[in-house]
């Protein structure tokens, strides 16, 4: 039989690479920038309208006339702004003595009759499309937004509350230490705060009392989602939920960028919705670009190292030794392909299903 | 029609994994030959989310495993099948990967149009965001300003409106079109919903009408001619339609998949639909059941005579939907199937850890009990609501023959007596059951197969692609019983291919599940029945025929002497010790196959 391949999820932390990411419109809207444009982090590229309220005016009704003749009693052509109170049709009864007329309920716009109906829209709602960090347009995308490259560092976490945000980094902890609240003091204040381990309710407090603009941490227990609901500012997961430490070597990127600017992209989906993975650039300007992100596509095989998902190994690491001919029974009683690891720092070697492992790329 | 097909692939692109299935015709019958998956590239982490590439994994697995190669050197499927018998004749896709769409109801009456509107779109992979009625709902009645603003606030991908029996009253529903339309108008060209009128004939010209030539309204049958008459079926169909429509536009890699397909997508719900209706027509005076558990979607298929009720329950299986599962049913709920503890944080980042590493699965026996007391929660919640949408359907059914387990939850098992225990504790069927178990995903691949060509899905079905799980035997029970106390007694006679026989008397006790080994070949037949408890086995109190032939399987027969409905212990303690019992009875603890 021939060799299987599997490709399990791959985490990238990489300290310097060339990094495109598509920023897209959720609905068609207009694009602001042009190929080659520099972008600020804030700078608005993309732009849509959609409305937010609309009132209806029967016409017909008002007219007492039926709905087919009532379009030929509108004065006011489609497009056109009409204020409250001000009329939008009329016509003439009892030999022109007396007039019946339909005025608009609202400031607005006259958008569209029909049956009868004049709607009259109230306002729209704007949807701004921000760039997201600095860089550069490389690429369009008609009606939806651009792709924008940077050069930089580039950490993909866990989970996020689901906002973009950015600020200076400020690491406050070891790599293996939880953020406790003595950790975070008032230089953090408008700064991302940079955790190792997992976050201790206390700190949550302090970072809210001294308005942080952000908490990276390696991890944190689920319990304190509804608590995370009521604080100003987001908060990334690197490692997952539970007390998990952040891997070594993100911590070491985040300790070389000390004091740098970073971005932090979420997937904007609902934040009580688990969402796309948040990603955090880092920009650094490079004489010569660097190597281009490498692929998300890469093959389980001896040699790859890898972070473990599942209990009883959730969070280790180690290096992938070999890789099972035929599917094998677990103890839960799932049968499942299986990788064997040599953790890291320990003599010892495990059998892992290939899903409970995702390949890390530094 | 037939086809005069050699082979097929069927592609199932799930949210978590897509399956690729190989039927293909050997010593002249047509029939399953092998399955292989890979996951689906969905997360927004992967930088070119492509449904293409999970499907191209999948036939790789299956080329390596049959031995047939499927895939040309630029990954694209060889077909029609070369005479060295590479490649296949045709292919067919099925899909839930994507989200489901964003639903509007309009209808007269809420107990009546728009009754028939939610069990249409429970059928489907449909998320109902609002619901428009000319009559109050709940006594608020709605202006139709309110109807207007409610339709903008909804982004809906499609919009169905029913009202009036057909020759009746024209004017409430007129007034709901109206409204509708004027705020289809409003959207975008290309962002407009479908518009689906499904009521009172004599407005559909009208409707047609109000609607011109930009929107796109189709007109279906009235969804309730009649009081006594309900038609959800085209408004059903409508609803896969666009969540197909849907699911091209966004999720990439889906139209290469389709280039290769013979025919249109088909929703996996509907497929599932298709082989619980064929297994109603073989039993027709008892229900079928047909289960599946995914990533993201519950299914729910009730079918008898050929008639269908289905709950597509969304957001709800044990990947990404397991978090809207778990915030709708709570940590006491799921946990109350646990033979051990669990603290709430550990449930939680559990739960996490599942729905954002949907793919991994549980390596220790402690976190596959977790699992499948999410599959329990994921079931009781999709069953009550089919309960609840056709409760008169569902009466009337006493018994389901068989019950048919299917989807990812079920997958790769090799504890069966755990699998048979989810289906005992959720739906709790009573009398004379059978349990198939679907194992690698065969059944949206053969309900697919029956759109194209019925005969050969006929003939694949015949050969039974399932593994019977068990036969189940459940009495109800005229009151409490105590533990161990004997309800009846009963004898299994088995007579094997050579003419060998043995008799077992099997002693039922109350609280406690009997399992009875029966090989697979052979005749088996359940005998003298003597009742010590008036014990109803589905054929009324005391009542049983002489004798029972039941079929062989993988766990053989099992008695379930707990009594109907399930009586959990109300002590936490109690109960843990109940539910440890229950497996240990079973077989589920201890080593798997």
């Amino acid at each position: 039989m021939e060799l299987l391949r599997f490709y399990p999820e791959v985490v990238k932390f990489m300290p310097l690479v060339t990094i495109r990411r598509e920023r897209r419109l959720p609905i068609p809207g207009k694009v602001l920038v042009q190929r080659g444009d520099g972008v600020e982090s804030t700078t608005v590229i993309a732009v849509a309208e959609q409305p937010a309220s609309v009132a209806i005016v029967d016409v017909a009704r008002m007219l007492k006339i039926s709905p087919d003749r009532a379009t030929a009693y509108l004065q006011r052509k489609l497009g056109t702004s009409v204020r409250t109170g001000e009329p939008i049709a009329r016509r003439r009864v009892w030999l022109g003595l007396r007039t019946l007329v339909a005025r608009s309920p609202v400031d607005g716009e006259i958008v569209m009759a029909g049956g009868g109906k004049a709607l009259i829209r109230a306002g729209m709602r704007p949807f701004e499309l921000r760039a997201g960090f600095p860089g550069t347009v490389v690429d369009i995308l008609p009606s939806r937004g651009a792709v924008i490259q940077t050069t930089g560092a580039l950490i993909q976490g866990f989970w996020s509350t689901g906002t973009d945000f950015s600020g200076m980094i400020r690491i406050v902890t070891g790599a293996a230490e939880p953020l406790r609240a003595r950790a975070i003091d008032p230089m953090a204040q408008g700064t991302i705060v940079v955790g190792g381990a997992w976050i201790e309710p206390s700190a949550l407090e302090q970072a809210e009392r001294f308005q942080v603009r952000g908490i990276i941490a390696g991890s944190m227990e689920a319990s304190l989602l509804p608590m995370l609901r009521e604080l100003s500012f987001p908060v990334v997961l690197i490692e997952g939920f539970g007390h998990l430490a952040m891997h070594p070597g993100i911590f070491r990127i985040f300790s070389l960028y000390q004091g740098r600017e970073a971005f932090v992209l979420s997937s904007p989906t609902d934040p009580s919705s688990p969402s796309g993975r948040p990603e955090i650039l880092i920009p650094a300007p490079t004489e010569n670009p660097p190597p281009p992100e490498p692929s998300s596509e890469i093959p389980l095989q001896p040699g790859i190292r890898v972070r473990l998902l599942r209990e009883p190994y959730r969070g280790r690491t180690g290096v992938v030794s070999r890789i099972s001919p035929h599917p094998w029974t677990l103890d839960s009683g799932l049968r499942s392909w299986c990788a064997e690891i040599h953790l890291d720092s320990e003599e010892s070697k495990i059998w892992v299903p290939i899903y409970n492992m995702e390949i890390l790329r530094s | 029609m037939a086809t005069g097909l050699k082979s097929l692939v069927t592609i199932d692109v799930g949210s978590t994994q897509t399956r690729a299935l190989l039927f293909a015709r050997v010593e002249d019958r047509f029939r399953f030959v092998a399955a292989a998956s890979a996951p689906t590239c969905l997360r927004a982490a992967h930088p070119d989310p492509d449904m293409a590439l999970g499907g191209i994994r999948a036939l790789e697995h299956l080329s390596a495993i049959t031995g047939r190669p499927l895939l040309d050197h630029h990954g694209i499927l060889i077909s029609p099948e070369l005479s060295n018998g590479v490649g296949v004749d045709a292919c067919l896709i099925t899909i839930s990967a994507a989200p489901p769409i964003r639903v509007v109801l309009g209808g007269v009456s809420p107990e009546w149009s728009l009754a028939s509107l939610r069990r249409a779109a429970a059928s489907a992979y449909a998320q109902v965001v609002e619901a428009l009625s000319v009559v109050p709902l709940d006594g608020q009645p709605q202006t139709e300003e309110e109807w207007l603003q409610a339709m903008i606030a909804a982004e809906p991908h499609l919009v169905a409106i029913a009202g009036g029996m057909d020759g009746g009253a024209t004017r409430p529903v007129q007034a709901l079109l109206e409204t509708i339309v004027l705020a289809t108008r409003l959207r975008p060209e290309g962002e407009r919903p479908w518009l689906l009128f499904a009521g009172n004939s004599v407005v559909r010209e009208e409707a047609v009408a109000l609607a011109g030539r930009e929107l796109p309204l189709r007109v279906l049958q009235n969804v309730r001619p009649r009081w006594d008459v309900e038609y959800i079926g085209p408004v059903v169909e409508a609803m896969d339609q666009r969540y197909v429509e849907h699911a091209m536009k966004s999720l990439p890699g889906l139209p290469l998949l389709q280039s290769w397909a013979r025919g249109d997508i088909l929703p996996t719900s509907r497929a599932l639909s298709h082989v619980a209706r064929y297994l109603s027509l073989e039993t027709v005076d008892r229900g079928t059941l047909v289960v599946d558990v995914g990533g993201n979607h519950t299914v729910i298929t009730a079918a008898h005579g050929g008639l269908l009720a289905q709950v597509v329950r969304s957001e709800s299986g044990i990947g990404q939907g397991i978090v809207s599962l778990y915030q709708r049913r709570g940590y006491e709920r799921i946990a109350r199937w646990l033979p051990h503890e669990i603290r709430p944080e550990a449930l939680e980042a559990f739960v996490w850890t599942k729905a954002l590493h949907p793919l991994s699965i549980p390596q220790t026996i402690e976190e596959m009990w977790v699992e499948l007391a999410f599959v329990r929660e994921a079931i009781v919640e999709a069953w009550e609501q089919l309960q609840s949408l056709w409760p008169e359907f569902l009466r009337s059914l006493r018994a389901f023959e068989p019950i048919l387990l299917t989807g990812g939850a079920f997958a790769y098992h090799a504890r069966p007596g755990a699998l048979a225990m989810v289906v005992l504790d959720t739906l709790q069927p009573v009398g004379l059951t059978t349990l198939l178990w679907d194992p690698i995903g065969v059944t949206s691949g053969l309900g697919a197969l029956a759109t194209m060509d019925a005969a050969l899905a006929i003939e694949v079905v015949n050969s039974r692609p399932w593994i019977p799980l068990a036969t189940v035997l459940a009495p109800v029970l005229d009151g409490p019983m105590a533990l161990d106390e004997l309800l009846f007694t009963v004898e299994v006679h088995y007579r094997g291919p050579d003419g060998s026989e043995f008799v077992y008397e099997v002693e039922v006790r109350g609280g406690r599940l009997e399992v009875i080994p029966i090989p697979g070949v052979g005749e088996t037949e359940l005998r003298r029945f003597r009742m010590r408890r008036p014990v109803d086995l589905g054929w009324g109190p005391r009542r049983t025929p002489r004798r029972i032939r039941i079929p062989g399987g993988w766990l053989g027969l099992i008695v379930d002497g707990r009594g109907r409905p399930l009586p959990l212990a109300e002590d936490l303690k109690a109960r843990r010790e109940q539910i440890h019992r229950w497996l240990w009875d079973i077989g589920a603890l201890g080593g798997g196959l």
